[in-house]
């Protein structure tokens, strides 16, 4: 503990620091006279006294130094000394310095760039009061389930629902697409946000007697408003509907936060009619545990669905609804749950990147170690302490760390903006906060001495005599066995990098190549020369037979277009979206796997199966006589057809939708090749069976949007304007969205993979070009350091041939221990790899092998160029060389 | 003259605080004060004494204050704090206290068979 006093007296001394020195000064000057006048007094001549009173006194500066240790100022002041040193030194070797702070920089930025980004995704708590009691519940609530399970829960102090949608928002009669967010009337009480201005949403404004209001959030105010007071009462329109601004208040952040919100009494009328559930959060009630409020909000929901369900329930009814517990998910901190294995990896490799650089540093180091013998050897030789000598060196090392540091946050912030556009198509911006520059100080610091402690440790383990008895070159014959094994340090340092960037490579060569295998995938459709795109009536406030008579003139008007092929139109898009449903069939009994009765579902206009290339195997395709009123119809896929009726013909058999939006019976009519609806279906609980249904029969949360698809003979981008025209022509205000090729849509699909393995590839190639310098610089201070031997052996008659070997041997060596290295890490690692793989095993042999051939090909030219140096050697200048 | 003794690892200090505790003095004055309390018996390392009385100051058991010598010279004069008067206090009874133990022990004089 350090006590008031010594604080004040250390203050005193270093805040007055030249202050102090004078009065010291003084002080002993005071001292040395007043004991000379006693001398003069007692006859001693004045020379003679001042003489012995110095020498009686004692090393003036020694007392000096003695002192200001005394008052605590010395740690300081050497560090002061240290950092003026360490700049001086820096400065002095700019090549050095220039290598070392880039190798750093890079490390460090990259480190940098993936933090802000998981700090912002998955660990910054969300801006709203105790975060941490928030949790989610993992489920889908129909808005009436979500409304007594509120009545009736004891499980949370507060409970709320949510939902976000894209909405068209009129203001001043102007249209834009605005993100919308349904609230109940709790959202903002629970959270505990407040209004910025007016007020925020309340339950009385969830009434569906109540007038429409909704409240902005803070960044949709100031972007549209620019923080007018002004716009209190003022009106902006949704569907049509007139709603009245009431509030400000701030919003849930990047991933969560919406522009306006209103109250969730509106949902039926203005969602998108894509879904009638919501999402529930709460927070958790005082002394109560995750487990037991899940428990109890398990029991009172499974009591509302069988209350609803009516007196009578069949047990297929009861096993559904015994099915539906609640788990609960901490909500507290804005989290993209399926982003985050591909977050972990990416820390990983950068982290790994970031060893590399810091192993490349230290073999820098340690060849300056060398090269700075006589420097060390004096110091320790006129009394230096080796732990001062080795702070020194460590300051010198967290210098050149946090000029990295400095350097890293510029790259992260320029460079990870750059890397992330290019690979996932997203300029994701990276937010330079306190948290983020916090970490890189730690980081920046941490690395310096990370890095600096090895080299200082050996640098100043040396016996200073017959160091210096060798003079300024270091190296002779006596130290040869030092030499020889700080060497093995520096070699052990080589072994790491070239291991780490192997271990990368091979990370980014398995993640490629499984890239490749999916772009190579049969999805069952053409995906070539199909433009898509969506229109959304509902936005403006289409009801259904308005919605459907758009489709049809919209489809003949395409269909009728030249270099248009065919034209249809379906609720999801292919690659895009997916609607599981269970279905029950007459005759058929489930086995005991309970997703048996599963199958995606998607709504089609006539030539949907031609325009995508989906060859039809069966039956026919639907017509327009397959209307609103006409007998449910159905295509179904091959799958479906071979799981449900084995060896049988399916046309004209029947099945039934069952769970909510049950139907009557449908007929199946046709049966069409089966089709991905992503990679990797078999990683989601996505089945290939497929049942296929006219949009005219859709049910209602099916309706609102769907996606025009146009097959063209030609470009299918050359028609996108006279489509998006065609699509005008019919309503100004129809919102259209999105057009792209479908084969743009399938390849973005894969951007999550793209971008992880490019990003992996770009970090592996980094690491590569890091270790080459690594091991292109060590093997060059080898050959250095060597000069005289290979001259004598030279001298002695060894050929050049075998001069060359004798060297590259060293680095082929070193290489190959890496190379091990590296393939039994990789080997170990990639199991965390395993489900970003695709048809492909974690220890490929091919990708193992092919990496490190091509590795082993970059060692050998950056260790071959020091070593023909050394055969074109001139033995007789080598030996004059001492 | 006496045989100078070397001073015992850490007693400086309490012999500064002694010297002290008699009145405000400047270095020099605290080692002529030694010297003089001491019969000249003690040796000092004139050097030493500033480190010492740097430290006891930092620990808050001096004060020190710029004043007039006796020759109308500038000189910095330390004085005893109450902190420095509990510890002196503490410090002596703790020297007593060890050289009768010290003294017992060397004293002891064997017992006869």
């Amino acid at each position: 503990m350090i006590s008031w006093n010594q604080f004040r007296s250390w203050l005193r001394a270093t805040s007055g620091r030249s202050r102090m020195e004078s009065e010291m000064d003084s002080e002993l000057r005071f001292h040395i006279e007043a004991f000379a006048e006693d001398l003069i007094d007692n006859g001693v001549s004045r020379e003679e006294a001042m003489r012995r009173a110095r020498i009686e006194f004692g090393g003036i500066e020694r007392v000096k130094a003695e002192s200001r240790e005394a008052r605590g100022v010395t740690l300081l002041d050497e560090m002061m000394q240290d950092f003026r040193y360490g700049q001086r030194v820096l400065r002095k070797s700019p090549g050095f310095t220039v290598v070392a702070v880039l190798t750093l920089a890079l490390g460090i930025g990259a480190n940098t760039a993936i933090f802000s980004l998981i700090d912002q995704v998955a660990l910054r708590w969300l801006p709203i009061k105790n975060p941490e009691q928030l949790f989610e519940l993992k489920r889908d609530f129909l808005i009436p389930e979500y409304e007594k399970l509120s009545t009736r829960t004891h499980s949370f102090s507060g409970i709320f629902a949510s939902d976000s949608g894209p909405m068209i928002a009129g203001i001043d009669g102007v249209s834009e697409s605005v993100r919308g967010k349904f609230v109940s009337g709790s959202y903002h009480s629970v959270l505990g946000i407040d209004a910025l201005l007016g007020r925020v949403i309340t339950p009385a404004d969830d009434q569906p007697s109540s007038p429409s209001v909704c409240v902005l959030s803070y960044n949709f105010w100031n972007r549209r408003f620019a923080l007018s007071p002004e716009v209190l009462g003022k009106t902006i329109t949704l569907k049509r509907v007139p709603f009245t601004i009431v509030g400000v208040a701030r919003e849930l952040g990047r991933e969560q936060g919406a522009d306006i919100l209103v109250p969730m009494v509106t949902h039926l009328q203005l969602s998108m009619k894509d879904n009638d559930t919501v999402r529930v959060f709460g927070r958790l009630a005082p002394k109560l545990s995750e487990k037991q409020a899940a428990a109890q909000l398990t029991w009172t929901y499974q009591q509302i669905l069988s209350e609803s369900a009516g007196s009578h329930l069949t047990p297929e009814q009861q096993r559904l609804i015994v099915e539906k517990s609640i788990r609960l998910r901490p909500a507290g901190r804005g989290g993209l749950e399926g982003f985050s294995t591909q977050l972990r990896i990416l820390a990983g490799v950068v982290g790994m990147v970031l060893l590399i650089a810091c192993a490349n540093v230290a073999n820098l180091l340690l060849a300056r170690g060398a090269t700075r013998q006589r420097e060390i050897a004096v110091r320790l030789a006129i009394g230096a302490g080796r732990w001062r000598l080795i702070r020194q060196l460590l300051t010198e090392s967290t210098l050149l760390a946090v000029l990295a540091g400095g350097l890293g946050i510029l790259l992260a912030f320029w460079g990870g903006q750059l890397l992330w556009a290019l690979f996932s198509g997203d300029a994701t911006p990276i937010s330079l906060d306190l948290r983020v520059l916090g970490f890189t100080a730690f980081l920046s610091v941490l690395t310096g001495i990370a890095f600096g402690l090895l080299p200082a440790l050996r640098a100043t383990r040396i016996n200073p005599a017959p160091a210096l008895k060798e003079g300024g070159r270091g190296v002779g014959y006596s130290s040869w066995r030092a030499a020889g094994s700080r060497w093995g340090l520096g070699r052990g340092l080589l072994v790491l990098q070239i291991g780490l960037s192997l271990t990368l490579l091979i990370g980014a060569g398995l993640l490629l190549r499984s890239l490749q295998n999916l772009s190579r995938v049969d999805v069952g459709f053409d995906r070539e020369n199909v433009l898509d795109m969506w229109v959304l009536p509902t936005m403006v406030g289409y009801d259904i037979p308005r919605e459907h008579s758009l489709y049809w003139q919209l489809l003949d008007r395409l269909n009728a277009l030249p270099g248009v092929q065919s034209a249809s139109l379906s609720r999801l898009q292919l690659f895009g979206g997916f609607w599981g449903r269970r279905v029950a069939i007459p005759g058929y009994a489930p086995g005991t796997k309970s997703d048996e009765m599963r199958v995606s579902c998607n709504t089609t206009a006539p030539k949907f199966f031609a325009t995508m290339g989906i060859p039809r195997l069966l039956g026919r395709d639907f017509t327009p006589a397959d209307s609103a009123t006409a007998p449910p119809v159905a295509v179904i896929s091959e799958s479906m057809a071979r799981q449900y009726f084995p060896g049988e013909n399916p046309l004209g058999r029947h099945f039934r939708f069952t769970g909510e939006d049950a139907s009557g019976d449908i007929e199946i009519v046709g049966v069409a090749r089966d089709i991905l609806t992503k990679f990797r279906e078999e990683q989601s609980n996505r089945s290939p069976r497929a049942v296929y249904i006219p949009f005219t029969q859709a049910p209602s949360t099916m309706t609102g949007q769907a996606v025009i698809e146009v097959r063209t003979a030609a470009n299918p981008s050359d028609i996108a304007a006279t489509m998006h025209a065609a699509a005008e022509a019919l309503d100004k205000n129809l919102p259209v969205q999105n057009v792209q090729t479908q084969e743009q849509i399938v390849s973005q699909s894969l951007g999550e993979q793209r971008s992880l393995s490019g990003i992996t590839a770009f970090f592996g190639l980094l690491a590569l070009l890091l270790a080459s310098i690594g091991l292109y610089g060590t093997m060059s201070y080898v050959v250095g350091q060597r000069t005289k031997e290979i001259g004598i052996r030279m001298a002695l008659g060894a050929d050049r041939q075998k001069v060359l070997f004798m060297v590259l041997r060293e680095g082929i060596i070193v290489t190959l221990v890496g190379i091990a290295t590296g393939l039994a890490l990789g080997a170990a690692l990639t199991r965390l790899l395993s489900n970003q793989l695709y048809n492909l095993s974690g220890t490929d042999p091919l990708t193992f092998s092919a990496v490190s051939l091509f590795l082993l090909i970059v060692a050998l030219v950056a260790s071959y160029i020091p070593a023909r140096r050394a055969m074109r050697m001139d033995p007789i200048a080598t030996l004059r060389y001492e | 003259m006496d045989k100078q003794l070397d001073l015992l690892q850490g007693t400086l200090d309490m012999l500064i605080l002694k010297a002290v505790s008699l009145g405000p003095l400047h270095g020099y004055g605290i080692l002529l004060r030694i010297q003089q309390i001491s019969k000249d018996r003690l040796e000092i390392q004139q050097g030493s004494l500033y480190p010492a009385l740097y430290r006891l100051e930092h620990q808050g058991w001096i004060d020190s204050e710029w004043g007039e010598s006796e020759n109308k010279r500038k000189a910095k004069y330390y004085r005893l704090t109450a902190a420095g008067k509990r510890r002196l206090q503490a410090e002596t009874e703790n020297w007593n206290r060890m050289a009768d133990v010290i003294a017992g022990i060397l004293g002891t004089k064997p017992e006869k068979a």
